[in-house]
């Protein structure tokens, strides 16, 4: 195995972390925050690429473009927030699931019926090129680690100096007690949600010109999201970011040094990591509600 | 040792009373999850029988969700819960997909529906209605003074 082999694999493995990670934050925070499991965030992602593209093609630009895939996202998952989910927060987990899995069938029925199931490609933003130790990378998938560190600052930034980052972080560990505080939660929950459904579209939006965009993008990445938020522990962002690089990391090498790999090696790390420590990397004990 | 339905029951709901009578809690849940699984095999093996093939997709995530969404729909903890959700869901699917092409927005706006009108799933909502129509035990006829 030479080493520019490794070094792109590397590279790839940092974007495609930084892709989980933007879903995964999302979902993390959702069931932190809401004790939700909100499948339906793979349906935010689907539009968030599908927006995107057509933007993409109407006008030719490209970064508005994504702004635009993670905006619509946004607005999709307030409309499902308000009509669905307020509906539902009370009940059990499980049941949150299977109605966002209604979502996300009914999204990608939707889906296909606007766009066809033939994939789309996507216009990348920079054709160009850069050399990292002496390999030619894609400046777009260092652009995408970039704007994926960019979002984790400003969500730390929001989680850790600002009043609303202080009530969201307050109700994960007990909602009541911030309920009994004065604060409307269900404001908050409004809130994290729509924060969750943008960063889905955005996710979907930068990755699209890496794939190609197609109905069933969302389902394709269900196995390796779970895997991110049950690795990185559920609720915590550090631990997201962390368990996103290492799987995205664990798929490219793992397909370099054996292609199966790709598919089979992430299941045993979340295997081991879950056996060593059954929270996740940064978990805390899990909260019962 | 014995395992019956009433003592699962109990196990879900009082685990240390079950322990307390003498019953091996682990034991009892153990030999449910290897009883669950085997049935799970014997769907799969019934699955290559009928349709000639089989291939490592079965195992796929798009497919994973079925059987997940049969059992909440057809409400869990109940004994004909998932057959009737079973029914519900493939025959939803098929019903539908026979109307119309594009099968998976009704499908999936459906299931979102039944689960917002009831949290019990749809055998847990009909069977206190079913019992009391089709019972067959009598009630209890009430005490005379």
């Amino acid at each position: 195995m030479d080493a520019p082999l490794w070094v792109s694999g590397v590279v790839y493995g940092l974007s495609m972390g930084s892709i989980f990670f933007l879903l995964a934050a999302g979902l993390s925070f959702c069931f932190g925050l809401m004790r939700i499991i909100s499948l339906d965030q793979l349906l935010y992602y689907s539009l968030g690429a599908y927006v995107a593209y057509q933007v993409n093609v109407a006008t030719g630009l490209t970064w508005p473009a994504m702004l635009c895939g993670a905006l619509a996202a946004g607005a999709l998952s307030w409309v499902v927030e308000r009509w669905v989910f307020d509906r539902i927060y009370a009940r059990e987990i499980t049941f949150t699931m299977i109605t966002s899995f209604g979502i996300l069938v009914a999204g990608v029925g939707a889906i296909k019926y606007v766009w066809g199931l033939v994939p789309r490609p996507m216009g990348i933003p920079v054709e160009a090129q850069v050399a990292v130790l002496g390999v030619n990378v894609p400046v777009y998938r260092i652009l995408v680690i970039a704007i994926t560190g960019a979002v984790y600052a400003v969500i730390q930034w929001l989680l850790n100096w600002t009043m609303v980052g202080t009530a969201i972080r307050a109700a994960v560990e007990d909602v009541d007690q911030v309920e009994g505080l004065g604060v409307d939660v269900y404001r908050l929950f409004t809130g994290t949600f729509v924060g969750a459904g943008m960063l889905s579209g955005l996710a979907g939006a930068l990755h699209g010109p890496l794939v190609m965009v197609d109905p069933q993008m969302g389902l394709e990445v269900v196995p390796f999201v779970f895997m991110v938020v049950i690795i990185g522990g559920l609720g915590s962002l550090k631990g997201t970011l962390v368990s996103a690089f290492l799987v995205g990391q664990v798929v490219s090498l793992g397909s370099l040094v054996y292609a199966p790999l790709a598919q089979m090696a992430p299941f045993a790390a979340m295997l081991l990591i879950l056996l060593w420590k059954p929270t996740g990397l940064y978990g805390s004990a899990l909260l019962r509600r | 040792m014995g395992l019956s339905w009433p003592l699962l029951v109990c196990a879900e709901t009082n685990e240390d009373k079950v322990k307390f009578l003498g019953y091996h809690d682990f034991k009892l849940r153990w030999t449910a999850f290897v009883l669950a699984n085997t049935t799970a095999a014997l769907a799969g093996s019934l699955y290559g029988v009928y349709f000639g093939f089989v291939s490592p997709e079965m195992a796929s995530a798009a497919r994973a969700a079925d059987p997940v969404v049969v059992t909440i729909l057809g409400g869990t903890g109940t004994l004909y819960g998932p057959l009737v959700g079973a029914l519900a869901y493939v025959g939803m699917k098929d019903l539908v997909s026979g109307i119309v092409g594009n099968w998976e927005f009704l499908v999936g706006l459906l299931l979102v529906v039944i689960m917002l009108a009831g949290e019990r799933g749809i055998w847990g909502t009909l069977e206190p209605w079913v019992r009391r129509r089709w019972t067959w035990r009598r009630p209890a006829p009430a005490l005379q003074e």
